[in-house]
């Protein structure tokens, strides 16, 4: 547990170093959160012809209001936290891989149903939009990399030990 | 809390289940008193920062949700009458990195943890010297990043510590807030964890008339 802790902590100090050199925000993350604003609003105009993307900003067109997606809100820290547990944790590295892509999919997909809601809770409450974006998402997108790593680890050939086996 | 069938034979599905269901209520209730709880990590940090930089740091005072910190550094105000100086005031809303309360609350009640109390009380005084860190990287970005040259000139920073003090806020406002409660949550928790990451593995109850002799019973 001591050594999975440490490795967690390094390697996910390491990645969120990289992550805010500025080649990093330039060529991974901000094209990334382009891509998520363009898909997000791809998917709302299945429901609502108004939403459109510039940039990282998903924008309802009619009524003007928009949602930018910040750092934070992209789910790359997410993603990173994922990334760190999975590496700090002794597994066949094809496992390793696999829980990558299928976490990394868990996780992008839970942050658009996150960005999808704040633009319409946005454009209902303030005060709404305010508890789910700065409390509640942030909550469950965690729980939901918490759920994904637990799952990843169950499936793992390299299993725990159960609680009372002798350490060895 | 009674769940359907299928989630409640999964110990992993019925533990996100009542985990997603507990941060929603908890979060909810916790938000109406969020300033309150953040009190103590608001002393820790305005201790840390008056030892750390008593010549410029004045006094700390709660307004409303947010919390202000005074300083002694002084800054042209526009528009100000000929020879009045202003001082440089920081501010910042505690509450966005005390979520962390009921995050964790939510984690123990849905895996049913036996020392329910005893963990709460360890876990969010746990919290505490992470959500000042979270506080004072806020603030210290505030007057390092944002004061410009004029703030600098006052408070001795350098180029290093400016950046050094960035991070710091970026770890503090991304990480820290959603990851401590976790971490805190897996070291409190370790036997549930072991147990629902092996559940897969303990063997099926076996009807007592069909078991044959084994070696460790007699």
């Amino acid at each position: 547990m001591r050594r999975f802790l440490l490795l967690f902590i390094v390697i996910q100090l390491v990645l969120f170093g990289l992550e805010l050199l500025v080649p990093v925000q330039e060529h991974i993350v901000l094209p990334w959160t382009t891509l998520l604003a363009k898909a997000c609003s791809s998917l709302v105009t299945l429901f609502d012809a108004n939403a459109m993307s510039q940039g990282k900003v998903l924008f309802n067109s009619k009524t003007g209001f928009g949602v930018s997606i910040e750092p934070g809100c992209n789910g790359i820290e997410a993603c990173i936290v994922l990334i760190a547990a999975m590496f700090a944790f002794p597994a066949p590295w094809r496992h390793r891989m696999v829980g990558l892509v299928i976490g990394f999919i868990a996780v992008q997909s839970l942050n658009m149903v996150r960005v999808i809601s704040l633009f319409y809770l946005g454009q209902w409450s303030q005060r709404a939009f305010e508890f789910f974006h700065e409390y509640l998402w942030q909550g469950l997108i965690m729980l939901d990399v918490l759920v994904v790593w637990l799952l990843w680890v169950r499936a793992n050939p390299r299993t725990l030990p159960a609680p009372g086996d002798a350490a060895t | 809390m009674r769940l359907p069938e299928p989630i409640a034979k999964s110990p992993l599905y019925a533990f996100f289940f009542k985990g997603a269901i507990w941060l929603v209520v908890l979060t909810s209730l916790w938000s109406t008193v969020a300033d309150w709880t953040m009190r103590p990590a608001v002393s820790v940090s305005y201790v840390a920062l008056k030892t750390a930089f008593p010549w410029w740091v004045h006094d700390g005072e709660y307004k409303g949700d947010s919390y202000e910190l005074g300083t002694r550094i002084q800054v042209v105000v526009a528009n100000a009458p000929p020879g009045a100086k202003g001082v440089l005031v920081a501010d910042c809303k505690p509450a966005r990195y005390g979520y962390g309360l009921p995050m964790l609350l939510a984690l123990l009640l849905a895996c049913g943890s036996r020392r329910l109390v005893r963990n709460a009380i360890i876990g969010a005084l746990a919290l505490i010297p992470f959500q000042a860190f979270s506080i004072s990287f806020d603030l210290l970005k505030q007057v390092a990043v944002e004061g410009g040259a004029v703030a600098a000139a006052q408070t001795g920073f350098s180029a290093f510590s400016v950046n050094a003090i960035a991070l710091g806020y970026q770890l503090g406002f991304l990480l820290l807030p959603t990851l401590v409660p976790i971490m805190v949550w897996l070291f409190l928790e370790r036997d549930f964890l072991a147990a629902i990451t092996t559940d897969r593995q303990a063997p099926a109850p076996q009807d007592p008339a069909s078991q044959g002799p084994s070696p460790g019973n007699s």
